[in-house]
């Protein structure tokens, strides 16, 4: 087991380096003048030559190469072009913001997607399972800038019951503005007692969060429905069952246990959908976070702040999924 | 079917005639069990008419090529079949009920308990992701909780302990050793006569009355076949389970079995005690069976029984091995022949011998 | 990104089955079910408008473009069927033209996917050697990191266009055809007729064409189909950025962001081109889910 432990630490460590150099050289692949578009505007040639020398672009590339991992690891990614603010301080402001939508998307996502997919394999053959395999199937069908859209048009325009877009009413960000302590919004208005703001941030969550989940909470029912149908078929389930193991013990024990392994890593995978869906829905709920900011990134050509989201996401994606891996291998030891 | 005098107690049974010989019982009566499924082609005739009797204390063994509806029958006996497009009828009498007319609930109480079944792949039949431990100790709280209660109150063992004791002495009897570190494996991590072995000794825990083996050695290379087959023989001895044995091999049935049924297509076709049906097979399938199997020495041709089974889908009408028969007649296309007994319980389904 | 899971979920069984070529008599089966007949119904409609764009549009050139200022932002009514978009074009001639870009990108990218992919698989599943290490390592490489966020950062690279989209869309596409075909040729290579066939001394393309292809085509075929809709999502969601199709040629994705500003009034500019795109998706993901029952129960 420490064995396994080792070689995935070493994986991710592999891993990462691999993206930040696959970053790097995106960098400095990418077309225009780095140094120009540094300074902005209309920029003197005797600027940019500063400039050039102050990024270090007059460097060999290997050398370069070593400056930028230096500077990653005191965790300098370079000034944002469009900000003009470190880029890392940039991002750990929206982090937060970011995190509590895919936090709550995430968790609905495998609570209520499981429950389906169990709901569904239970009920096999009936109403109930065609329903669900309906509805997951449009779910996993529908473009995620399609549904936030849908979701404010509906919810917002029609139905009125919640808000269009933002964290905060407003007016409320004027009588009840939320302290900046951790950056999450739910625990900074909690423990300032600041509650109207606080069932605030919450109405103004539902939606964002909604759409974020949606596309995920498909994936994982359909594929936990999947597992365990194809589970039950299984010769030790026969078996098991020719020994007078009941047919609840049978499903919920054996047949779940055995078709965990498959939906932890389709959760891996949904971080990732749900962190690359944020920049669609952050966008379009007005939701100042890590999406938005990558957002705007790319439509303004920051390329550091690009680099930096990158790194990001990219990270985080490596991470989770290795989690995943080492989270399967306790579940089922089948996996080396 | 066997005949023998019908007891007081038995039902009254049409298809059993009394020959005035010692009343036994049989612990299992299958009689009658006709299996149809709905296929997208139309309905499949996968079992017609089939029975026979088990009695305690002996090995039957249910012999058949692949698609003889042997595998079909041992599961339907515990309506182990999954899918809700069969459609079973025909009686299979255990301890004076019908198994078929069970509720889920009363079937689950007896499988395992008092019929266990081991099957034809032993490592698919252990679940993977749990230790084997795990799962014998499941089993051994399900039906020895007297014996762990045993262990706990008297000699104070904890339920750990007192799993692990009783484990350690049902594995020992199927020949396993070293079982504290076996019982720490996965079912990946034995091999296949290990892991029948396992799954025998989980089947005798309850002390069965009826042990339903299908196919339990045909995974396995010769020479474990021949100590799982003495195996079975020497625990079922001991702990006086009847058992039914199916396999494709005649040769494996003649080692062990003290009666022999044949089936084809669905149907039983002959019934006898082992010897007689070695030396004197009176079905045109059973002897064709007998004749493929190959012979040492020079110049011994190769015999098979040309043709192939039929559809069970649109099978033939009248006798289902008429096609392949070399006796056959007008008659066995058109009528089905019924079980007769010939000689004293040696029974054949064929109209060679009804004049 | 959704398509992932369902090759998650081919990978979630055994692939301890027989595959067998594709029987006409299950095409027959399929078509008997309702949800396939009319999910087939929906996708050759969508195909047709496509190919038949120039003919269906009521503003054939509006489809293409072309502004009409008078007739701006305009509700779906006589005139023009489904509204108008900012431009005052016909908003149903749009999406018929659009459907061309949006299916043909889409087809384009699952096709040059699998024509990489599958013979790499195939290569690398056959000889385990140090080609099919490092053909393996490749693909385990570029699964490791998020597609779309690969397929962006291409895009950004290239510069943006509808055919950069594809080409940056199909780069990390095609692995996930390798990994499939490679696990499934290992698989079959454990079959004795393949075994078979190499004792009878045919060479190694020749198996690999007669015996192992035919055999791996039903998983492939329901990947390929049950790609066709995420990479349409996924030519959307970049085109939705601005690193997709370009104006005035339109995909869906494109179309639901010129409308996004005015979701709340002249709903009908996002929401037309958005259904059009669920639609087609769920039609493709449904026929694909019914294909892969049928092939499963018979495989």
């Amino acid at each position: 087991m420490l064995l396994f432990l080792c070689k995935r630490f070493a994986g991710l460590i592999a891993l990462l380096l691999i993206l930040s150099a696959l970053v790097f050289f995106f960098t400095r692949s990418l077309p225009g003048d780095v140094a120009a578009l540094y300074i902005g505007g209309n920029a003197k040639a005797e600027q940019i030559e500063i400039a050039r020398l102050e990024l270090g672009l007059d460097k060999p590339l290997l050398v370069q190469y070593k400056i930028y991992m230096k500077k990653l690891l005191h965790a300098d990614m370079g000034v944002s072009l469009r900000t003009h603010r470190p880029v890392f301080k940039d991002l750990m402001e929206k982090i937060p913001m970011s995190f509590e939508l895919v936090f709550w998307a995430l968790f609905i996502a495998t609570f209520f997607g499981v429950f389906t997919g169990v709901a569904a394999a239970y009920f096999h053959g009936s109403l109930i399972d065609d329903v669900i395999k309906w509805v997951t199937s449009a779910a996993v069908s529908i473009p995620i800038f399609f549904l936030a859209l849908l979701l404010q048009l509906f919810f917002f325009n029609y139905l009125g019951w919640f808000p269009l877009q933002g964290r905060l009413d407003s007016f409320l960000e004027f009588t009840h503005p939320i302290e900046n302590i951790t950056g999450f919004s739910m625990v900074d208005t909690l423990i300032t007692g600041n509650l109207p703001a606080f069932f605030n941030v919450i109405r103004h969550m539902v939606l964002p969060v909604a759409a974020l989940c949606v596309g995920p909470w498909g994936i994982i029912a359909r594929l936990t429905r999947s597992s365990l149908l194809d589970i039950m078929e299984q010769d030790y389930i026969l078996a098991a069952r020719a020994s007078g193991i009941s047919e609840g013990v049978l499903f919920f024990v054996y047949g779940l246990r055995n078709a965990l392994s498959p939906v932890l890593t389709v959760i891996g995978l949904s971080v990732a959908i749900i962190l690359l869906s944020t920049f669609y829905v952050e966008m379009i709920f007005n939701w100042p976070g890590v999406g938005y900011y990558s957002l705007a990134a790319i439509i303004s050509l920051d390329y550091t702040a690009l680099m930096g989201v990158t790194l990001m996401i990219g990270a985080v994606y490596v991470i989770a999924n290795t989690t995943m891996d080492i989270v399967r291998r306790v579940v089922d030891p089948r996996i080396k | 079917m066997i005949n023998r005098a019908p007891d007081k107690n038995t039902p009254p049974d049409p298809l059993v005639k009394s020959t005035g010989e010692a009343a036994e019982k049989p612990v299992l009566q299958v009689c009658d069990l006709t299996l149809t499924f709905n296929t997208p082609r139309g309905r499949a005739h996968i079992l017609e008419g089939v029975g026979f009797d088990l009695f305690s204390k002996e090995i039957l063994a249910l012999v058949g090529e692949t698609g003889s509806g042997k595998s079909v029958t041992a599961k339907s006996l515990l309506n182990l079949i999954p899918g809700n497009t069969k459609e079973i009828t025909g009686r299979v009498l255990f301890d004076n009920k019908d198994l078929l007319s069970l509720s889920d609930k009363e079937l689950q109480a007896i499988r395992g308990g008092r019929i266990s079944m081991v099957f034809q792949n032993p490592k698919s039949s252990i679940n993977p992701i749990f230790t084997l431990g795990e799962q014998i100790f499941r089993l051994i709280r399900l039906y020895l909780p007297h014996e762990i209660e045993n262990l706990k109150q008297k000699k104070g063992y904890s339920l750990k302990q007192a799993q692990e004791i009783i484990a350690k002495e049902k594995l020992n009897e199927v020949g396993l050793t070293d079982i504290k570190r076996m019982l720490r494996l996965y079912a990946g991590e034995v091999s296949g006569g290990m892991a029948q072995r396992y799954r025998i000794a989980l089947s005798l825990l309850s002390s069965p009355e009826i042990l339903i083996a299908d196919e339990a050695t045909s995974a396995l290379d010769v020479t474990v076949q021949a100590h799982i087959l003495k195996l079975m023989k020497d625990l079922c001895d001991k702990k006086k389970t009847a058992i039914l044995f199916i396999t494709h091999d005649l040769g494996i049935a003649a080692q062990i079995c003290d009666r022999v049924a044949v089936m084809y297509a669905g149907r039983i076709v002959e019934i006898a005690a082992t010897k007689k049906i070695f030396k004197n097979p009176l079905h045109p399938y059973t002897r064709g069976l007998l004749n493929a199997v190959p012979r040492m020495g020079k110049n011994v041709p190769l015999s098979f029984v040309p043709g192939i089974i039929p559809d069970l889908v649109n099978p033939p009408e009248g006798c289902r091995f008429h096609n392949r028969c070399d006796h056959a007649m007008d008659m066995c296309r058109k009528h089905k022949p019924a079980p007769k007994q010939v000689e004293g319980n040696h029974t054949v389904s064929c109209f060679l011998y009804q004049q | 990104m959704a398509r992932h899971a369902h090759s998650y979920e081919t990978q979630a069984k055994q692939v301890n089955r027989e595959h067998r070529k594709v029987k006409w008599f299950q095409l027959k089966r399929l078509l008997r079910r309702k949800a396939a007949f009319v999910s087939l119904l929906i996708l050759v409609l969508a195909l047709m408008s496509a190919v038949f764009a120039p003919l269906i549009a009521p503003y054939p050139n509006q489809g293409r473009g072309e502004v009409n200022l008078e007739h701006r932002l305009k509700a779906p009514g006589s005139d023009y069927t489904l509204g108008t978009d900012i431009y005052g074009r016909d908003l149903f001639s749009r999406v018929v033209f659009g459907a061309r870009i949006s299916l043909f990108g889409g087809i384009c990218i699952v096709f040059f996917a699998a024509l990489i992919g599958i013979p790499l698989g195939l290569w690398a599943g056959y000889n385990e050697g140090i080609s099919g290490a490092l053909i393996s390592r490749l693909v385990e490489l570029f699964l490791s990191f998020p597609a779309t966020l690969i397929a962006m950062a291409i895009s950004i690279l290239i510069g943006a266009g509808w055919s950069t989209a594809i080409i940056a869309l199909i780069i990390p596409w095609w692995p996930w055809y390798t990994r499939l075909v490679q696990a499934e040729v290992l698989s079959i290579k454990q079959t004795l007729y393949v075994e078979a066939a190499q004792m009878l001394g045919y060479g190694r393309l020749y198996i690999i064409f007669r015996h192992i292809l035919p055999n791996i085509m039903t998983p492939v075929m329901v990947m390929i189909l049950l790609d066709l809709g995420p990479a349409i999502i996924t030519i959307g969601l970049l085109s939705f950025i601005g690193l997709g199709t370009q104006p005035p040629m339109a995909d869906w994705g494109l179309m639901v962001w010129e409308g996004a500003p005015n979701i709340l009034s002249e709903w009908w500019i996002s929401i037309v081109p958005g259904c059009a795109m669920f639609v087609v998706v769920i039609a493709f993901n449904v026929f694909g889910d019914a294909l892969k029952e049928i092939l499963d129960s018979n495989g």
